[in-house]
């Protein structure tokens, strides 16, 4: 018999607590000198000697049932081997292996998976030849990799196996392990040997997992008490507006991380970070601006700084398209020097809301403003010089007249005129020169 | 009968001079009596007999030898008054009972007061010590001061040793060759069957017996709770009883034991008082009275 709690063993020394309760309250008997004990022979005699028994049966009683209290405590079992007439009960033995990415990580012993299958294969080596073993997967699913096999034919199956990177359910594991005890042979004793790290979002369904009250569940430990594990969960982009990174933060271990450092990189070179503080199981968004970027695509990546058990999680990619900003000449030919009443302010503060602020931010338009006068000599620009994509003329009673033929040739079909409260029917008739063209 | 008689022994046992206590207790016991039918035994001239040698001096009547000229003793009936026998058991097991219920103390008291009151009645007390031996302590004699010895000795008594109703306790009882009184003050715990042949032996030399069967409260209540090693008084002997469930038991054998003694006395024509050393001593007195007036 063993005994899993083995230290426990030492509250058998309580047992000395009846004892010496016992033969004190014996040595407690009041002597009495009494004028004759005629009286009380024989019969109390024998009524003295049943108290007596009646006493060490009661001391006996007490002890036994200390003495099985301070055993439960210790939790006995029986290895499978040493039962009495099970030992000739063949076994067989389902093994739930983790194969998370929790499973990479770097424990103080050396790798969990590394560990795991240390684990697994000393068990396998325990089983007799007629003995069979079963391994199931948990990783992003749970399946039945190999079904009752001899341990030999399991250890190879084993040792092709690497742990994913994906989040593994326990649970299911479980289930799938019961699952094929359903037709299984009653002569054989039942292992289910459940082989992980123990990660907290793995375990949460374990419990749940329904299991034959005839079948032993192990659970194989290859995880570290103590080992940080910080993992970025989520990358967002947002160019819109003001531009930022949203990251997502988790703290899957059991101490506190303190100051963790995330850092932002475009391109391969450092653009920003911060820190914050991550509490035990606490997850959280962490937001970090992103500098003005050129047009184009850009790669961005974020990066969890600092000691880490699992360092697989603690990156994440992502990518992005900044668009080219199309080039609008705006024709202003009010002259003031308040923009809000400039015939052209609600275009230009609808195609770039934030020009002309300290803080501008990347807009889908780029909008430049000219006068009237200055129109043919912007429209007559050479071909390497920048060209407008749009242009946009308030009101057409200003318009020079030796611009529409620029603007014909040049703009035909991407020039629009922008209605006017001194725009005259006429005026307004000669829209139709947009048709035209 | 006195109805407001109340002599209680345990107070007056407080006092260490036994004589008077002893008188104490017999005057007050007959100023409680209004016309006691009891009084009237005094001692009367009888007869004149010549002197012979080994007589008494004291006895000698002057007056007449001064008008005969010759020697004659005075015969008064105190020569035929009755002699009365106190019997105590003097064994270790009379002395238990806590402060003043001692059985011991009671009997000794019990021993004085009838004493005194022999004396008083002309009678002539004696008193026989019995427990690890026997011996005639007192002899009975009728003179004035003859308690002051019996007096004496109670004071100085001591319980101790076994009960032994031994070949001279048997002995001394067959030279009661006259007529009298024995009283027996005992716990009669005694192996064998020594009592009952006592009194068969005093009821057999013409002796009028009573018995005063001295108990105390712990030994008819035994008011013991836990369980408690007893020690016999006697033999030392120890023996663990769980006094609270035992007490039914033991209770129904000492009243079996002193319902077999009181039988025994019925069947001898012995009156027979159980007396508890916290009851007052007037039960014993009257018995002892009434018993005298009888004969």
């Amino acid at each position: 018999m063993l005994f899993t709690n083995i230290g426990l063993l030492a509250g058998l020394a309580a047992l000395g607590i009846p004892i010496v309760i016992h033969l004190r309250l014996k040595r407690k008997k009041q002597r009495l000198r009494f004028s004759t004990i005629q009286f009380f022979q024989k019969q109390d005699q024998q009524s003295t000697k049943n108290r007596k028994l009646r006493n060490l049966l009661l001391l006996a009683v007490r002890l036994l049932l200390l003495a099985l209290l301070v055993l439960a405590f210790a939790r006995p079992y029986l290895p499978q081997n040493q039962i009495g007439p099970g030992a000739q009960k063949r076994r067989q033995v389902i093994f739930v292996v983790d194969r998370s990415a929790s499973m990479q990580a770097n424990g103080t012993d050396g790798l969990r998976w590394e560990r795991a299958k240390e684990a697994v294969q000393k068990i396998l080596s325990g089983l007799k030849p007629e003995d069979r073993a079963a391994l199931v997967d948990c990783s992003t699913r749970s399946d039945v990799l190999s079904g009752f096999a001899p341990p030999v034919a399991i250890n190879r199956a084993l040792n092709e196996l690497q742990p994913t990177f994906g989040r593994g359910d326990l649970g299911e594991g479980l289930r799938q392990g019961v699952k094929l005890l359903a037709f299984t042979d009653p002569k054989f004793a039942t292992t289910i040997s459940v082989v992980t790290d123990l990660q907290r979002n793995e375990c949460q369904k374990l419990a749940s997992a329904p299991v034959p009250p005839d079948v032993e569940v192990k659970l194989l430990n290859v995880g570290d008490l103590f080992t940080s594990n910080n993992a970025i969960t989520d990358l967002q982009l947002n160019v819109q507006g003001l531009p930022r990174a949203q990251a997502t933060l988790a703290n899957y271990s059991d101490e506190e991380a303190k100051q963790a450092k995330v850092e932002l990189a475009i391109d391969g070179k450092p653009a920003g970070g911060r820190s914050t503080d991550l509490k035990v199981g606490a997850i959280t968004n962490v937001e970090i601006a992103l500098p003005k970027l050129a047009p184009g695509w850009h790669s961005v990546e974020v990066r969890l700084q600092g000691k880490d058990g699992l360092t697989l999680d603690n990156v994440r990619y992502q990518s992005i398209f900044v668009p080219q900003a199309v080039r609008v000449l705006v024709v202003e030919g009010r002259k003031t020097s308040r923009s809000f009443e400039e015939e052209t302010f609600f275009i230009t503060s609808a195609l770039d809301p934030t020009q002309g602020t300290t803080n501008p931010s990347p807009a889908r338009f780029m909008v430049d403003k000219i006068s009237p006068d200055a129109l043919v000599n912007k429209l007559s620009a050479r071909p390497d010089q920048t060209r407008y994509e749009v242009v946009i003329l308030p009101g057409l009673r200003q318009i020079p007249s030796g611009s529409s033929p620029a603007l014909s040739s040049s703009y035909c079909g991407r020039c629009c005129a922008a209605p006017s409260r001194r725009c005259s029917s006429r005026a307004r008739a000669g829209s139709s020169w947009r048709s035209r063209a | 009968m006195p109805h407001t008689l109340n002599i209680n022994a345990n107070l007056l046992a407080a006092m260490d001079d036994l004589s008077l206590l002893a008188r104490t207790v017999v005057e007050g016991f007959f100023d409680g009596l209004h016309r006691s039918p009891f009084l009237g035994y005094s001692t009367e001239f009888s007869a004149y007999r010549a002197y012979t040698q080994g007589d008494n001096l004291r006895h000698i009547d002057w007056k007449l030898w001064g008008r005969t000229d010759e020697f004659y003793v005075k015969q008064f009936e105190d020569d035929t008054n009755l002699r009365c026998q106190i019997f105590l058991d003097t064994s270790a097991s009379m002395d238990f009972g806590a402060g003043d219920n001692n059985k011991f103390t009671h009997a000794r008291v019990l021993a004085a007061v009838l004493a005194e009151l022999m004396v008083r009645q002309h009678d002539a007390p004696g008193l026989i010590l019995f427990g690890p031996r026997t011996h005639q302590a007192v002899p009975a004699q009728a003179s004035r001061h003859h308690a002051d010895e019996i007096f004496q000795l109670l004071t100085h008594a001591q319980a101790q040793g076994r009960t032994g109703f031994d070949e001279d306790l048997f002995r001394l009882v067959g030279t009661f060759s006259r007529r009298g009184l024995s009283v027996v003050i005992s716990d009669f715990f005694a192996p064998g069957n020594g009592v009952i042949e006592l009194l068969r032996q005093l009821e057999g030399q013409r002796q009028e017996v009573i018995v005063f069967h001295v108990l105390a409260p712990e030994e008819l209540d035994l008011p013991y709770e836990t369980e408690v090693i007893m020690e016999d008084s006697e033999t030392g002997e120890e023996l663990p009883v769980h006094a609270e469930a035992f007490r039914a038991e033991y209770q129904s054998r000492l009243n079996e034991f002193c319902k077999q003694i009181e039988q025994e006395c019925t069947k001898l024509e012995i009156d027979y008082q159980r007396l508890r050393t916290d009851s007052p001593l007037d039960v014993a007195l009257i018995a002892y009275l009434e018993k005298r007036a009888a004969l």
